[in-house]
């Protein structure tokens, strides 16, 4: 998938919810990153934020794409879904109040997880059957988020196997 | 008589806020996480020590995304040095089959006159 064909994957995913009543979506906020030595671009990353009406609550899309020897590839991402406070700057804010959040990213040699309730309630892969964190989707994301709102836990909706 | 309009399903028109990374942007984002966290990039992609719990995901979702970009930038210009550093080191033989010497772009010059003289 290249740059074009992301954003072009943006508005069908917005537009696969389209009948579903309550969501509010911000513009996506993409930074493409220049290659240097020509006109291509290196990757990109995307930030896209989603509100409901009457409820508090949002969910934040966070992808980053790099180009690899086999055309450009999601490197990691980060979905979260969880209250917040009027005064937010929601693309950037830190998120510290979590209801359910899947981090597909590796760092100090951790792989991905999923904080279920709390900013320090994470489950990592390995202590998971299912399902496989890497894979997840936005749309995927946004289904299962509904879930949590229409009174599922997020082990129910997420469908967490552990070990 | 009253004509019939046909209705034609309008899709909204997505909007998106592009904002190109820059080089420059990214690799001081690089140095104040560095700097804020007291801890080297590649320390932390790299999985050489443990977490430390004061960095958000938040910071190091920002981190790594400017971090590879750095080094991919990086990356290249090193590859396109050496790149050229080979082109201007051309071989040179005096006599053919005898051992061959890169030469400088100075060198050269040098050469090419003594052949025009």
């Amino acid at each position: 998938m290249d740059y074009a064909e992301f954003k072009a994957s943006l508005q069908h995913l917005k537009n696969k919810f389209k009948s579903t009543p309550g969501f509010k979506w911000g513009k996506p906020h993409l930074r493409p990153k220049p290659d240097p030595f020509g006109s291509d671009i290196l990757g990109w990353s995307s930030t896209w934020v989603v509100t409901f009406d009457g409820s508090l609550d949002f969910i934040r899309l966070r992808e980053d794409w790099k180009i690899t020897a086999n055309g450009f590839a999601r490197s990691f991402f980060t979905y979260h879904y969880g209250p917040y406070e009027a005064h937010w700057t929601l693309e950037t804010v830190e998120c510290n109040r979590v209801v359910v959040r899947v981090d597909g990213i590796s760092y100090f040699g951790k792989g991905c997880h999923i904080h279920d309730g709390a900013k320090e309630n994470r489950i990592y892969q390995d202590q998971l059957e299912a399902p496989d964190l890497a894979g997840t989707q936005m749309d995927q994301f946004i289904e299962n988020v509904l879930k949590i709102r229409y009174g599922k836990t997020v082990t129910q909706a997420f469908e967490l196997k552990l070990k | 008589m009253s004509t019939a309009k046909a209705s034609v399903p309008v899709e909204e028109i997505m909007e998106y806020i592009e904002q190109p990374l820059t080089y420059r942007e990214a690799r001081r984002g690089v140095r104040k996480f560095e700097h804020t966290h007291k801890v080297s990039s590649s320390v932390v992609f790299s999985g050489k020590c443990p977490a430390p719990t004061t960095i958000s995901s938040d910071a190091l979702f920002e981190w790594k995304s400017y971090y590879e970009f750095v080094c991919e930038v990086d990356r290249r210009v090193a590859s396109a040095l050496a790149e050229r550093s080979q082109l201007e080191q051309v071989s040179y033989s005096a006599k053919p089959g005898s051992e061959t010497h890169p030469q400088t772009p100075e060198q050269r010059k040098h050469a090419s006159m003594c052949v025009a003289a």
